[in-house]
């Protein structure tokens, strides 16, 4: 037991000494990784979060009228269909917001002004709409996507929260790099 | 490159002018039994200096960039307390031979340089800090110097220097190679790669809920 310990200190500096050797970072972020974040950006604020979209994808309405038809096989197609919309909303809005918070951290850690309380709230906001995420593709796939609609109204929150802060580091960088 | 790597240096020139000391005392003075005497001192002395070559590490990784710069001065603190712990404790102890006494100290200064260094690579590449050549080697060369030692301490208290007898020579092969890694990277000086600040934001948190999509998103 006197030996673990020692010997497990020195595995641990021997990875980190090999993943030292493949570290090549790039000393700013890369257009790519701009035009990326700009593209998700632009995704979430005019597409995926638009109330009006947000509203349709988890209208209850349509789901009064197509039960309201009384058609059983009709309503279990609506169903199906819609919850795989509405899985394909959450996983979208995630993966974009995940580049928008790939591209903050590369950008922010060279910021002269950066704040803890903001950093730290806007850490707060992302796991919260990961989580929320989380638990309403469970919801979706469990009880399909009318069952929670306030989670869906926090995720879009949280969403566009995070989309308004980054889209001030996407600016910061825009100003940079030149225009394509 | 003294001056901009000055404690690396120091470290090395303190090492090899004490080695040839020793070596010349040992061959020419027939220190034999009171040899030990001579090389704990020596060799804790040394470890000692070497350690503030981890403060040249620190400048060029973390304290190079404005939101690492807190946890570097945070990580020095820390290694300072734990490394002064690790000598009270070791006194509290009172090992019974000066070759106890170097090897308790050594082990416990080589396992708080392995996780400093492992703590300074881990948040540089967490950070994607750009690190350039020269401190790469050094810091290379040292984890080097730093694993061959606590593994080799840490197994000689385990199981005592004489069932060690036939490795002797793995802590000097380390030093060897570092200093073959350190004359390759350190030939000509490279400088640390600087990425350019980023200007200062526009829009604090406080408008972001001002704009017309947060707006939209509570309505």
């Amino acid at each position: 037991m006197q030996l673990i310990p020692f010997l497990a200190a020195a595995l641990l500096l021997f990875v980190t000494l090999f993943l030292l050797l493949r570290h090549n970072p790039p000393t700013s972020p890369a257009v790519d990784e701009l035009n990326e974040a700009r593209q998700a950006l632009a995704s979430l604020e005019k597409g995926l979060l638009a109330l009006d979209i947000v509203e349709r994808i988890f209208a209850r309405a349509d789901r009064e009228y197509v039960r309201s038809q009384e058609s059983d096989a009709a309503y279990s197609v609506f169903l199906e269909e819609r919850r795989r919309i509405a899985l394909a909303w959450v996983r979208q809005v995630r993966q974009r917001v995940m580049t928008l918070w790939r591209f903050h951290n590369n950008a922010m850690r060279h910021s002269p002004d950066l704040k803890l309380g903001s950093e730290a709230r806007l850490a707060w906001n992302f796991v919260v709409l990961l989580l929320a995420c989380q638990t309403l593709e469970l919801l979706i796939y469990a009880a399909g996507p009318f069952t929670a609609p306030s989670m869906v109204g926090s995720a879009s929150r949280s969403a566009a929260t995070i989309c308004g802060a980054l889209r001030d580091t996407v600016a910061a960088f825009s100003s940079r790099v030149p225009q394509f | 490159m003294m001056a901009r790597y000055p404690f690396f240096y120091t470290q090395l020139f303190c090492s090899m002018t004490g080695t040839i000391i020793v070596q010349i005392a040992y061959a020419h003075y027939s220190l034999g039994p009171r040899y030990a005497a001579w090389y704990w001192p020596f060799e804790l002395v040394t470890t000692a200096i070497s350690s503030t070559l981890l403060l040249d590490i620190l400048r060029y990784t973390l304290s190079n960039f404005t939101n690492t710069r807190r946890i570097a001065l945070a990580l020095q603190l820390l290694l300072g307390i734990a490394a002064l712990a690790v000598c009270l404790l070791t006194l509290y102890v009172v090992p019974s031979s000066p070759k106890l006494l170097g090897t308790l100290v050594e082990r416990g200064f080589r396992f708080l340089e392995a996780f400093f260094l492992a703590a300074t690579i881990g948040l540089a590449i967490r950070n994607r800090l750009p690190i350039g050549r020269n401190v790469r080697g050094i810091i290379l060369g040292y984890g080097l110097i730093v694993i061959t030692n606590l593994v080799f301490f840490a197994v000689a208290f385990y199981v005592g220097y004489a069932r060690l007898r036939r490795w002797n020579w793995v802590p000097g092969a380390g030093y060897d190679v570092a200093f073959i890694i350190w004359l390759i990277s350190l030939w000509r000086y490279h400088p640390n790669p600087v990425p350019k600040e980023m200007p200062p934001q526009g829009l604090g948190l406080g408008e972001m809920s001002r704009t017309y999509f947060t707006r939209e998103a509570q309505a």
